[in-house]
């Protein structure tokens, strides 16, 4: 038995030997991504982790350029009106989905996959948002989208109804002629891809259709996205050629220059941030003025006492610029960040009746994108040392923070977080900063006054000032220790040639070109 | 010519000269046919000698051993690897002392039989297989080549372990304390099979024992073994008339005349010496209630009578 | 027989249950899934909707019921994340890769384990002894996840031999059965070196030389069956171990087994996922036992009397 077994191994060794390496095929595209989520087909199915391959299937109504400027989509043309109450969508005639038997995009279309997106049993994530601004959804004509709201939305073309949620359009009639239910759908959509196989865990490969694509006219025959958790094999992948694109940490970046990689980098997709718990002033469950960072000055010092720069260029590989906020929002480019002034900070801490400094906590974690988290921390520690105060490290991991932050009891602890930006700011202003926000991490009186002045406005340049001036307003009274709008680096095999991430979750895998 | 002629064999652990010797200079013969003992406590180095003769020493002892062992004239130590090969279990053979551990336990009785039958070069193993339990006085013997080593008891065994033995026709055959581990009654009739399998097969037996009860019932020639060395050695009945070296004597001592029980433990006050640690001279003087100053020093073997030495100073004063 | 086998089953079963109580606990212990789940601008209003999708609004012993009422008749309940993909699905859908990862890398580890053990006993004392305990110390001390990582550069990215991770065709199995397999290839190797010294020290041993058999069958025949009773007697932790303990190496190189899928449902606090993977585990522990218990039966004649 046993001799038989070592033959049998020592063959599989001769074998071994003459098999080829696993190179990506010619017309593949490989792509390994630390995670999936899950495998889940439909838009409404599942978390929006899956619209790296998802946006390859399906389209939306409206796609956005690098500037974040909106692009038609499935619509062709839209109008807003009744003081942003009632969005009215035209759609593109003649565009077939995958499954011949749907025939053409409809209004109807449309409206189902808006019902099926915001239905109580949606698992997207900005279900329960979209839930509460919708009200009706009117079908004119067959080309013809016209969305009544409860409350006005400026911006939901950019926003919910944009390529960076989760809204693709699906096909009505196949959905509902599944027998099995829709968890059991296949991907029909009307997108450049279709749906090779999908194995669990491990890998998710796209085919391309034969058809004259209305938007875009890819180069690559297939797409492979392969889950590949640990970053040393993706870089692995990317060096031996088994990969042709893939994210990667910002320790990675000069190794792999060095090995003639290229790094692609989607600029200011996230936001490391210290939130200090215990400041949403305007709920007494949430709000602790026990912590030395009630006071707006320890706040202050807080920030000024970091030098951010230094953090940026040493954990982020100068890839990022320092924060002025907790999320990148376009209509805050005029909000300076703190500069890094120790003195000023010693000043305010002792203006503030803190002038040895304090001792606290600051709990951190690491996350896929956010090894750097606990790094940071550190770094923060450091600083704040220096003007007396005294952080104690608690690592931790994200589900415990992030419960105890949902549920109220992050109130004597400060913790490290990663922002995301927000397709449509205001949604992430609210989420950050209002009262009914589970996640709100600061608020007064005052800021949720200028909120609601923001709901009110209806002029579209009015609306932007005013958000300017919540931004600021967040800024002055340091409603967060803002840390860094970092960006997020990719690295490029050789056989691909232009490639463009407009933002977090707008991966355009679609548009990868070939080398020459 | 004797059959097996041991000349001068000195086992010591490891290669040097100064390294402790198991065996020191030992000369015996075994003739064809005959019956030779192998008498002394444990650790005498009796049993060293008999894995010396097939050349089964641990790595470290078959470094450390010299000498000569001649079978029909050859040297085994200078023996090449395959005459080796054929020698044992062939023409030199051997029942270990422990039947319970010397099967082995995962394979049937029939197995580990037919594997010694086979080299003998049998035609039909399976009956040759029955025969030699058969002839080992097992019952049934058909039956008995499918059991395991577990399920007989230790006599049954240890006529298993006999037949192995036996399974080649071997011409002298090295019995290593076969009946210690056995009852007594048992013991008794495995003596009186040995005895007549002896005569069956022709076969010279050099059998290793701490017991002269045993040597008596079956021995022709006996040599005792003290602290590596044969400090006796003469026709059984000879020695038990006339025992020279007090060392014999008081092994004899210890065998009880009135019962047939074979009591094992020789009632010699304190233990044999460790091989390390073995006295100058003659290494029994330490325990030796008749030892004077020269006993110090070690007394050359001389020749009492035709076939009976002795190693001892004071053998001749004391000729009873 | 047969009543030694409903036995077994009883047995199992209660471990089984017993398993599902500790599971369940446990995994509540540290948390719930409903903040992961909320989405960044969720309010109070939302938290409660999903805690009663969720069933998490029932007391525990209610939940753990239903649970096992449930499970008894093969729903193990969908998974809390975003996907809600039938648990005992998805667990079923990694179980392949995780068996015959751990079936490769155990033939691995015993293949080469017994060799090294016995050329090691064999050998006592020289330098190659002492140079396959070291090879054997070395390979249990280097942790999987730098071994599969210097494994992937050196043959995948340097020598383009193999691929460097994934799942799929039987040169994907190489990397990964070698890096899982290293680990306990030390203990296989102890374990032979030691039983084999013990049995080439034997008594048998001793008759089976005696009898004029060649070394060879000394070695492979009568020694070495009776060192691998020993080694048989772990069989089944190993394998066990292989497939629970497969979170690095399947992490490494991108292995779509039910190590990872624990490990991520643990993070995630998908209790459904988290309990079915345990107790699928578990079931695979007792499966792994009794296939011991009856390789036992197969090797050791002794065990065969014994009932």
């Amino acid at each position: 038995m046993i001799h038989t077994t070592r033959a049998a191994l020592l063959s599989a060794a001769a074998a071994t030997c003459l098999a080829l390496p696993a190179l990506a095929a010619d017309g593949e595209l490989v792509i390994a991504t630390p995670t999936l989520s899950d495998q889940t087909m439909t838009p409404w199915s599942g978390s929006g982790q899956r619209k790296t391959y998802l946006d390859l299937v399906y389209e939306y109504l409206v796609y956005l350029d690098p500037e974040g400027n909106t692009e038609p989509g499935l619509a062709e043309s839209w109008e807003m009106s009744n003081e942003g109450k009632t969005w009215t969508f035209h759609l593109r005639e003649g565009v077939p989905f995958s499954d011949e038997s749907c025939g053409d995009v409809t209004a109807e279309d449309v409206k189902y996959s808006i019902e099926r997106l915001v239905a109580e049993d949606s698992r997207a994530g900005p279900a329960s948002t979209m839930r509460r601004i919708i009200d009706t959804i009117d079908t004119p004509d067959d080309l013809t989208v016209v969305v009544n709201l409860k409350a006005p939305d400026f911006l939901l073309d950019k926003g919910y109804f944009g390529e960076a949620q989760q809204l693709g359009i699906v096909c009505k009639s196949y959905i509902e002629g599944l027998a099995a239910g829709a968890d059991t759908a296949a991907p029909v959509g009307t997108g450049p891809y279709v749906l090779d196989h999908s194995t669990d865990g491990s890998e998710v490969v796209l085919t391309l259709r034969d058809i004259d694509h209305w938007r875009v006219s890819p180069d690559w025959e297939t797409v492979a996205i392969r889950i590949v958790p640990e970053e040393a094999t993706r870089v692995a992948m990317l060096q031996a050629g088994e990969a042709d694109i893939a994210p990667v940490s910002f320790d990675s970046i000069a190794g792999l220059k060095d090995a003639g990689l290229r790094i692609v980098s989607a600029e200011k997709t996230w936001s490391p941030v210290i939130r200090l718990g215990g400041t949403v002033q305007t709920d007494e469950a949430r709000f602790n003025k026990e912590n030395p960072w009630s006071d707006v000055r320890v706040r202050q010092a807080m920030n000024y006492a970091i030098d951010k720069q230094a953090i940026i260029d040493e954990l982020f590989a100068g890839e990022g610029t320092v924060a002025n906020g907790d999320t990148p929002v376009a209509a805050w480019d005029s909000v300076q960040p703190y500069p890094y002034d120790p003195d000023k900070a010693r000043e305010l801490l002792a203006e503030a009746g803190y002038p040895d400094g304090f001792d606290m906590t600051l709990k951190t974690f690491a996350t896929t994108p956010g090894a750097e988290l606990p790094l940071m921390a550190e770094a923060a520690a450091l600083y704040w040392a220096d003007v007396g105060i005294n952080a104690t490290i608690e690592p931790g991991d994200w589900p415990s923070i992030r419960t105890e932050w949902t549920s109220g009891k992050a109130l004597d602890f400060a913790m490290t977080h990663r922002g995301f930006p927000f397709p449509n700011p205001e949604n992430g202003v609210e989420a950050g900063f209002s009262t009914q926000s589970l996640f709100a991490s600061f608020t007064s009186d005052d800021l949720e006054a200028l909120m609601a002045e923001l709901a009110a406005e209806t002029d579209p340049a009015a609306r932007t000032e005013k958000l300017t001036e919540i931004g600021q307003y967040i800024r002055d009274q340091a409603g967060a220790v803002f840390m860094v709008l970092a960006n997020e680096p990719w690295a490029v095999g050789p056989d691909v040639g232009e490639w463009v991430i407009d933002t977090a979750y707008v991966y355009n895998f679609d548009t990868v070109g070939k080398a020459e | 010519m004797s059959l097996l002629s041991v000349r001068n064999l000195t086992v010591r652990l490891g290669r040097e000269a100064d390294a402790p010797a198991i065996l020191d200079n030992i000369s015996l013969d075994v003739d064809p046919g005959e019956t030779v003992g192998l008498v002394g406590e444990s650790g005498s180095g009796k049993s060293t000698l008999g894995m010396s003769v097939l050349r089964l020493t641990p790595p470290n002892l078959a470094a450390g051993t010299t000498g000569e062992i001649f079978w029909r004239g050859e040297d085994i130590l200078k023996m090449p690897a395959k005459s080796l090969h054929k020698l044992r279990g062939g023409e030199i053979s051997m029942i270990l002392q422990d039947p319970m551990a010397s099967l082995n336990p995962v394979f049937s009785v029939g197995s580990q039989l037919k594997e010694a039958l086979r080299r003998a070069g049998k035609p039909d193993l399976a009956k040759a297989a029955e025969a030699a339990l058969a002839e080992v006085n097992i019952p049934s013997p058909a039956e008995r080549l499918r059991a395991y080593p577990h399920q007989m008891s230790g006599g049954m065994r240890q006529r298993v372990v006999s037949a192995i033995g036996l399974a080649q026709d071997p011409a002298l055959i090295i019995c290593d304390e076969p009946t210690t581990a056995l009852d007594a009654t048992i013991q008794y009739q495995f003596l009186d099979l040995l005895r007549e399998l002896q005569r069956a097969h022709h076969m010279a037996m050099l059998f290793v024992t701490h017991d002269f009860g045993v040597v008596a019932r079956i021995c022709d020639r006996v040599a005792v073994m003290y602290a590596g060395r044969i400090v006796e050695t003469g026709p059984v009945r000879e020695i038990f008339r006339n025992p020279q070296h007090p060392y014999t004597r008081a092994l004899l001592a210890a065998v009880p005349s009135t019962s047939h029980a074979l009591d094992r433990l020789p009632m010699i006050e304190g233990a044999p010496p460790s091989v390390g640690a073995r006295p100058e001279g003659c290494a029994f003087h330490p325990r030796c209630p008749l030892a004077i100053d020269k006993c110090r020093m070690q007394p050359a073997t001389e020749t009492l009578r035709p076939g009976h030495t002795v190693a001892c100073w004071r053998a001749r004063e004391e000729v009873a | 027989m047969l009543r030694q086998i409903t036995g077994r089953l009883i047995e199992a079963f209660a471990a089984l249950l017993l398993m599902s109580l500790v599971i369940f606990l446990l995994s509540r212990v540290t948390g719930d899934p409903v903040a992961l789940l909320l989405s960044d601008s969720a309010t109070e209003a939302d938290r409660q909707m999903l805690i009663e999708q969720l069933h998490l609004d029932q007391p525990m012993w209610r939940q753990y019921l239903s649970f096992v009422g449930n499970a008894l008749q093969g729903d193990f309940g969908q998974s809390v994340n975003a996907g809600r993909q039938d648990a005992l699905d998805l667990v079923m859908s990694r179980l392949p890769a995780s068996i015959s990862l751990a079936a490769v890398a155990l033939a691995f580890t015993l293949v080469v384990g017994i060799a090294m053990g016995v050329v090691a006993a064999v050998t006592r004392g020289s330098w190659i002894d002492v140079l396959v305990r070291v090879i054997a110390l070395l390979g249990q001390s280097v942790p999987s996840f730098w071994l599969g990582i210097v494994l992937i550069y050196i043959v995948s990215v340097k020598w383009g031999l193999l691929p460097t991770s994934g799942y799929g065709t039987w040169q994907h199995y190489i990397l990964p059965a070698l890096t899982l397999g290293t680990f306990t290839l030390a203990a296989v190797t102890r374990l032979v070196r030691a039983s084999m010294l013990d049995a080439l020290g034997s008594e048998y041993v001793k008759l089976a030389r005696v009898k004029g058999v060649s070394e060879a069958t000394v070695i492979f025949k009568h020694a070495l069956s009776n060192s691998l009773i020993p080694v048989v007697t772990f069989m089944g932790a190993f394998f066990a171990t292989m497939i629970t303990g497969a979170v690095v190496v399947e992490t490494v190189f991108a292995w779509p087994g039910i190590g990872r899928l624990a490990y991520e449902s643990i993070v995630s606090r998908d209790f459904p996922v988290i309990q079915t993977v345990v107790l699928v585990i578990t079931a695979m522990f007792i499966l792994a036992n009794f296939a011991v218990d009856m390789l036992y039966l197969a090797i050791d004649p002794r065990m065969r009397d014994a009932g």
